[in-house]
């Protein structure tokens, strides 16, 4: 599993490690600190959240069956669990983490007095050590960090049938902040207000193959499956074979492979189809 | 002796293998042939020479399977079927032979191998060995293979296919004796094909028959140079550097030939003689005037397709042998296909495109390579509204640089911004899958200097053999029409059009009309003409979007429908005028 992580850490790149994101303290500044005016935090959750995990919600298909029987947990909470509070209302028996004491505190208090304490439980724990199994969904939050590692460590681990949402930036104000997620297995994107969006995935039947596509620039892999397509197999592109991704060409471009010293430009959406392993990842010197 | 006597070998093997640069060595014929696959978009056929025996020797486009699963593939099976002209769809000419396609069944087949990459190639002569057929294998670019470490032992590979296999260096000629032997003697014998197998199979034989001829290849990654190119730092700078080097030598280089050595030999030693000459042999009068008048033909008929498009023929082939041979465009379509994809085409489109700065006919040939249909009808149209062949590019540097350089700047920013939107709305209108390219980046490779050499020198043949004297007789018409004063009749009938809308004076009708028969005759009568700044930069922006030369509507007609060819005549026409009136009005504000 572990290997599996460093072919998708490129986008680690978005992420500024030296500079703590501020606007993500600000965020929980304010949140933590309006909170504890109920009235405005009503407005706010209205403002920011309601549109948004409702939509979520009817989309993820967990309230099909039996909702009150389906626990869904929500890493980030934050002092304002909206997420958690709105999954409550809906009939979900919800748990919610964070790994900030303070939070944690006021969101307990946030939960007791909308009356929802036989729903939710607020637990404090990093998100990144939890046992997703037990879940029918997974909420993750915009400021988990590090986002994608947890996304793809709980997609690796979860049931087939179950179901995981998390939330991108969309515009460039947000983006500057927040990093984008690009776990390797497609989901379902819902555009969100705000500049966000919304991606539903369901865990991957192999979690040891990924679209060449995401496969980073320098890296060395084994192809698994290849699309019908008559130009591929001639140019080397089988299963079986080592291929090295080269570059991935600019605005969207092609990504350049080579194989068996043969180099090729292939469409993006094609490359999309191509599926390679990650166990033989290495690094081309 | 009639054709279907004749023996036919067929000249089959995977795309950017040599198979035309074979074919020319063996016919004495000069087909294209350039370092990225998809040259060879049409068969063409030729005797071969140093035979005692007739043999016609059909280059069929590089397919790399059998499978029929494309037109060039279809057109490579029905050839080996020998389906015959009537039931075919073969019933084209192609580029340099004109040849009818009525081919026999053939006698032989030459399977040409990629010894760099001899997987694939084996492959496809697996399907090759279905037929019965007798085979003759060449195992080309050896010598590539061997620079990159690769040694095949082609006794044992001749041995385990059954058929005789000849090492050769296209280029430098090498080992083509022997092949030409091999196939004297294959078109006697005979050979039965194997069975049809599903591909999977033949894959996985062709992988051990590699494994067993060739010591085993480390997984190289590609030349660093490759990734340099592609990658937006420094790729991005590089393409940028690379074309406007071409630009200033394509112009620079023409320029000096016309100014330097041209000019002065022709207006000072040739078309003195000529005038003293007609002068004592022509009594002045209409006849006189016809001949060396103002559009005198035999002074413009030569001045014009010697002196100003000849020396950029010259300059833009040489320049566009070397990014041919270099293997730099297909590189160049990777890095702008993200880009490319944004105006509904693919990177690879570059090809044709700058191909259509030639002439649009090969340009609008080569777009078959592309692979939807709505990326191809974006490309024709861009090619035939923006993009002037090289006589006409000639005609525009000669009409504006040589009056003011910023003129001929803005022409061009013009000429891309209109080709940009137009790519822009065709992609809006224009219904269709997105385009999604496969492209092979074949070696980066050192141009050979006699190849280069060799290839400017056919194109100064062909241009001086085809082009100068349709060039020369348009010319002639013109002057019948100005001296006998039909040109003033229709002068006064466009006149609203010319001197209304685009200001220019009455005689500029003249280009308009000539400008149907050749492209570059839309702007060349400009010359003699005394136009304001403004009026050149509108005469050479009518000339640049007015309509491609009838050659070009007519392929277009061919590789599409008449009705595109019309829509496309109507359109150009229609956006020369808009923009001409358009540029007549914003320019006299300033």
């Amino acid at each position: 599993m572990n290997r599996v992580i460093p072919m998708c850490s490129h986008n680690g790149r978005f992420y500024r490690k030296d500079r703590s994101p501020l606007l993500v303290q600000l965020v929980k500044q304010f949140e933590y600190r309006s909170s504890r005016n109920l009235w405005f935090a009503a407005f706010y959750g209205r403002l920011f959240y309601q549109r948004m995990i409702s939509q979520e919600v009817h989309l993820s298909g967990l309230l099909e069956g039996v909702p009150n029987e389906k626990r869904v947990l929500h890493v980030g909470c934050g002092p304002m669990p909206f997420t958690a509070l709105a999954l409550a209302r809906l009939g979900l028996h919800v748990t919610a983490l964070d790994n900030d004491p303070r939070a944690v505190e006021q969101a307990r208090r946030v939960v007791s007095h909308a009356g929802l304490d036989h729903m939710i439980s607020i637990v404090l724990q990093d998100g990144a050590s939890l046992d997703p199994r037990p879940y029918d969904g997974v909420w993750i939050s915009l400021h988990v960090y590090p986002r994608d590692q947890v996304i793809e460590k709980y997609l690796g681990r979860m049931r087939k049938e179950s179901v995981l949402l998390y939330r991108n930036p969309k515009n460039i104000l947000l983006r500057r902040w927040y990093p984008r997620c690009r776990p390797p297995w497609p989901g379902r994107r819902i555009p969100q207000p705000f500049g966000k969006e919304s991606i539903i995935m369901h865990p991957p039947a192999r979690t040891d193959r990924i679209p060449l596509s995401r496969a980073p620039a320098g890296t060395s892999c084994t192809i698994e499956a290849v699309p019908k397509h008559p130009l591929l197999s001639p140019l080397g592109i089988r299963p079986g074979k080592q291929v090295s991704i080269e570059a991935h060409c600019m605005f969207g471009g092609p990504i350049a492979l080579s194989i068996d010293g043969r180099t090729s430009a292939v469409h993006r959406s094609l490359a999309g189809e191509i599926l390679i392993s990650t166990s033989q990842e290495r690094q081309v010197p | 002796m009639s054709r279907s006597d004749m023996k036919s070998i067929l000249l089959i093997g995977p795309p950017n293998v040599g198979k035309s640069v074979l074919f020319n060595h063996f016919t004495g014929l000069e087909v294209s042939c350039a370092n990225y696959s998809g040259t060879t978009v049409e068969y063409s056929s030729g005797q071969l020479q140093q035979s005692d025996k007739k043999i016609l020797l059909i280059d069929v486009p590089g397919t790399y399977s059998l499978e029929a699963s494309n037109e060039a593939e279809q057109v490579a099976v029905d050839m080996l079927k020998g389906v015959t002209a009537r039931d075919s769809r073969l019933a084209s000419c192609c580029e340099g032979t004109h040849q009818h396609p009525d081919t026999p069944p053939p006698a032989a087949v030459l399977c040409v191998l990629d010894a760099v990459h001899l997987e694939s190639s084996l492959y496809l002569l697996s399907f090759v060995m279905d037929y019965s057929l007798p085979v003759v294998a060449a195992l080309n670019r050896v010598d590539i293979a061997r620079r990159k470490g690769i040694e095949i032992d082609t006794a044992l590979l001749a041995e385990k296919l059954g058929i005789p296999v000849v090492e050769t260096i296209a280029p430098t000629g090498e080992g083509t004796e022997a092949l030409l032997d091999e196939m004297k003697q294959a078109v006697t014998s005979t050979r039965s094909g194997n069975h049809p197998r599903p591909s999977a199979e033949r894959w996985k034989d062709a992988e051990e028959l590699v494994r067993e001829l060739s010591r085993p290849q480390s997984v190289r990654p590609a030349d660093r140079l490759t990734r340099q190119l592609i990658s937006p730092w420094p790729g991005i700078p590089i393409a940028l550097f690379v074309l406007a080097v071409s630009f200033g030598l394509v112009v620079g280089i023409g320029m000096g030939i016309r100014q330097v050595l041209l000019l002065p030999l022709f207006r000072g030693i040739i078309f003195p003689l000529i005038t003293t000459g007609v002068e004592t042999v022509v009594p002045p009068g209409i006849f006189r005037n016809i001949l060396i008048g103002e559009y005198g033909f035999l002074i413009k008929g030569l001045e014009w397709p010697l002196t100003l498009v000849f020396p950029y023929i010259l300059s833009f082939y040489a320049a566009m042998a070397l990014m041919e041979d270099s293997g730099y465009l297909p590189r160049l379509g990777a890095l702008l296909d993200g880009l490319f994809t944004r105006f509904g085409v693919s990177g690879g489109s570059i090809i044709p495109l700058l191909l259509g700065y030639g002439c649009a006919i090969p340009a609008i040939l080569a777009t078959r390579a592309l692979n939807t249909r709505k990326e191809r009808l974006i490309i024709v149209t861009v090619i035939c509204l923006t993009i002037p062949c090289i006589s006409q590019t000639g005609a525009i540097i000669t009409l504006l640089a040589e009056h003011s350089l910023l003129t001929a700047l803005a022409l061009i920013l013009t000429g891309f911004s209109v080709a940009l939107i137009t790519g822009l709305v065709l992609n809006r209108l224009l219904t269709g899958a997105p385009p999604a390219m496969v492209l092979e980046l074949p070696e980066l490779l050192f141009p050979r200097p006699a190849v280069l050499g060799k290839k400017v020198l056919i194109r100064i043949k062909r241009f001086l053999k085809d082009e100068v004297l349709p060039m020369a007789g348009a010319v002639g018409i013109a002057s019948v029409l100005y001296e006998s004063g039909i040109m003033n009749i229709i002068g006064k009938f466009l006149s609203p059009l010319v001197t209304g809308w685009l200001r220019l004076p009455e005689e500029a009708a003249i280009p308009l009309v000539l400008g149907i028969m050749r492209r570059e005759l839309s702007i060349l009568p400009l010359l003699e003409m005394e136009l304001t700044a403004l009026q050149l930069f509108t005469g050479a922006l009518v000339g640049l979007f007015y309509v491609p030369c009838i050659a070009v509507v007519v392929s277009v007609a061919k590789e599409f429908r008449l009705r595109t060819a019309l829509i496309i005549l109507v359109g150009t026409s229609a956006s020369a005028f808009f923009l001409g009136g358009l540029s007549a009005r914003i320019g006299s504000i300033f």
